[in-house]
């Protein structure tokens, strides 16, 4: 179930999820870590002054 | 009850829909502020799902569908660098400095921050003249992908369906301005989204799951699943820089950070943009089952519309293609709004020097948005050959125009007028010779506009004179 190297790299030899080469799956995969990185950003990272709005 | 005839039922409620809501924002649209980004008032969900919608034009839904036909899952890659880079990173990154930095320097439209942030009428006057011409061709060929959708879902003539849609968004540009463009963006990325998540659940449940779909895909080719699979990387790679990447100087997306009501605006609107956009790995994906399903299309444009029709009820099928209507309005929207600021804040007032009463300058907006959406569309009743031909330039040289002048403009303070210029001309041209020469190598001339420009605007600066500190203060606010 889990990538090797030669699988990632080397196109289709290692099946992921769903028969779906690893390498493809990750589209998907960094599209859930964007969303999973927004809400973190915007919850804990990002900050504003309260009294300049800055 | 007849196809034609339920599409045209959903398709009249639509536009009904939203001539209401060019009708109740233009009460409220009052000051060229107003007009041009509805008067920094815009909250996070609006100008996060107005972000989306003027991101996804038709061409993404039908020319993504096409991409994923021909190309299979490896263009999956495009939707997820346009969430990565296209959205998150991009909101990120620029949404707190421009929003700031553009209140600080009293500007509405991205030439007249350059001009003021390097000092530069040529900088101001070069991007704004780039923006109009580029931009006018980029909505004749959405004006005519909208005429053809009209055509095949209502059997109308297609000059019959630009005229439709054009005279529609005219109506509601015009009155309402930016007000209306962002609010029926926002509905039109509703309709986008949830036609898009329909024809996926159908698509699947049609194909019979998505192991069996990768499996069809494999045996007809197995570089449909792989990644970069039958496309190459370059390709691929410089396809979704350019509509990821190039989005950093497109000016009807930059716009949203412009508008928004306060900088708390991008905590919930970062996460709502990044979701939104997460949509687009979806005509990608269903264009690739389509290739399962319907292996001999005669386009591969017509991907996403014959999918639909088969495996949607004929109203299910209807909500899908309203979705394509709606992403092609809301961009031509958002652009027209933009060359609308470009001809009468950028060209006519700062860079001619022609000064107007704020009401004539309001008036005057509205009448410069009728008349170049009027230019578009007297264009899109038959586009010549060479407006096509340009179409395929117009993101790349928007971008590699704008990019590195607003990135350097809020990051760099180092960035001086001379590496301003040479950076917008030289990243312009190479970009449009590089496309003229056919793509040597097969590299959209976005990457190469892109390195040339990056190049000219680090080095020229380091050699040229420094802005004073007076004027830096001004900008930074330290």
């Amino acid at each position: 179930m889990f990538p090797s190297i030669k699988g990632l790299l080397l196109k289709g030899g290692n099946m992921g999820p769903f028969h779906t080469p690893w390498l493809t799956f990750s589209a998907w995969i960094v599209a859930l870590v964007c969303v999973i990185f927004s809400i973190i950003w915007a919850v804990w990272i990002f900050k504003v002054d309260e009294d300049t709005n800055e | 009850m007849n196809k034609a005839f339920i599409y045209s039922i959903v398709l009249i409620v639509y536009l009904a829909i939203l001539i209401f809501v060019g009708l109740i924002t233009s009460r409220k649209t009052k000051s060229v502020e107003d007009f041009y980004i509805g008067g920094r008032q815009i909250g996070s969900w609006v100008t996060a799902l107005s972000f989306v919608a003027a991101y996804f034009s038709s061409v993404v839904i039908i020319g993504g569908g096409g991409f994923g036909y021909m190309f299979g899952m490896s263009t999956l890659w495009i939707g997820a660098i346009n969430v990565l880079l296209g959205t998150t990173v991009c909101w990120i990154v620029l949404g707190p400095r421009i929003r700031k930095f553009t209140q600080r320097l009293n500007t509405m439209t991205i030439p007249g921050f350059l001009g003021k942030r390097y000092k530069s009428r040529f900088a101001l006057m070069f991007s704004a003249i780039i923006i109009v011409l580029f931009m006018i061709v980029y909505n004749v060929s959405i004006l005519k992908g909208m005429g053809h959708i009209f055509e095949a879902l209502m059997e109308i003539p297609y000059s019959y369906g630009v005229l439709l849609s054009c005279v529609i968004i005219l109506f509601y540009v015009s009155i309402g301005g930016y007000l209306a463009v962002v609010w029926t963006s926002f509905i039109q990325a509703w309709i986008m989204g949830i036609g898009l998540i329909l024809l996926t659940i159908f698509s699947l449940k049609a194909v019979g799951g998505i192991t069996v779909a990768n499996q069809a895909l494999l045996a007809i080719n197995p570089g449909l699943v792989e990644t970069p699979g039958v496309w190459g990387w370059p390709g691929l790679i410089s396809y979704a820089l350019i509509v990821s990447f190039g989005v950093w100087g497109m000016p009807q997306l930059v716009i949203r950070f412009y508008s928004i009501k306060d900088l708390k605006v991008l905590r919930i609107g970062t996460v709502v943009a990044t979701v939104g956009t997460c949509l687009a790995l979806l005509p990608y994906f269903n264009g690739a089952i389509a290739r399962t399903l319907i292996p001999n299309l005669s386009t591969p444009d017509l991907a996403i519309p014959t999918l639909a029709k088969m495996v949607l009820s004929p109203f299910g099928s209807a909500i899908v293609l309203a979705g394509v209507v709606a992403a092609g309005m809301s961009t031509f929207a958002s652009v027209l709004i933009i060359l609308s600021s470009s001809v009468m804040e950028d060209i006519t007032r700062s860079g001619l020097g022609k000064e107007l009463t704020r009401d004539k300058s309001l008036r005057y907006g509205k009448i410069a948005s009728a008349i170049i959406g009027f230019i578009s569309l007297l264009i899109a009743f038959k586009p010549p050959g060479l407006v096509l031909t340009l179409t395929a330039f117009a993101w790349a040289v928007i971008a590699s125009t704008t990019l590195w002048p607003i990135l350097f403009g809020i990051y760099w303070k180092g960035a001086t007028r001379m590496g301003c210029i040479f950076s917008m001309v030289g990243g312009c041209m190479i970009a449009l010779i590089w496309m003229i020469l056919g793509k040597p190598f097969g590299i959209h001339g976005f990457i190469p506009g892109i390195i040339v420009g990056l190049i000219l605007m680090v080095i020229v600066s380091l050699v040229t004179p420094k802005f004073s500190s007076e004027h830096l203060k001004k900008i930074w606010g330290d």
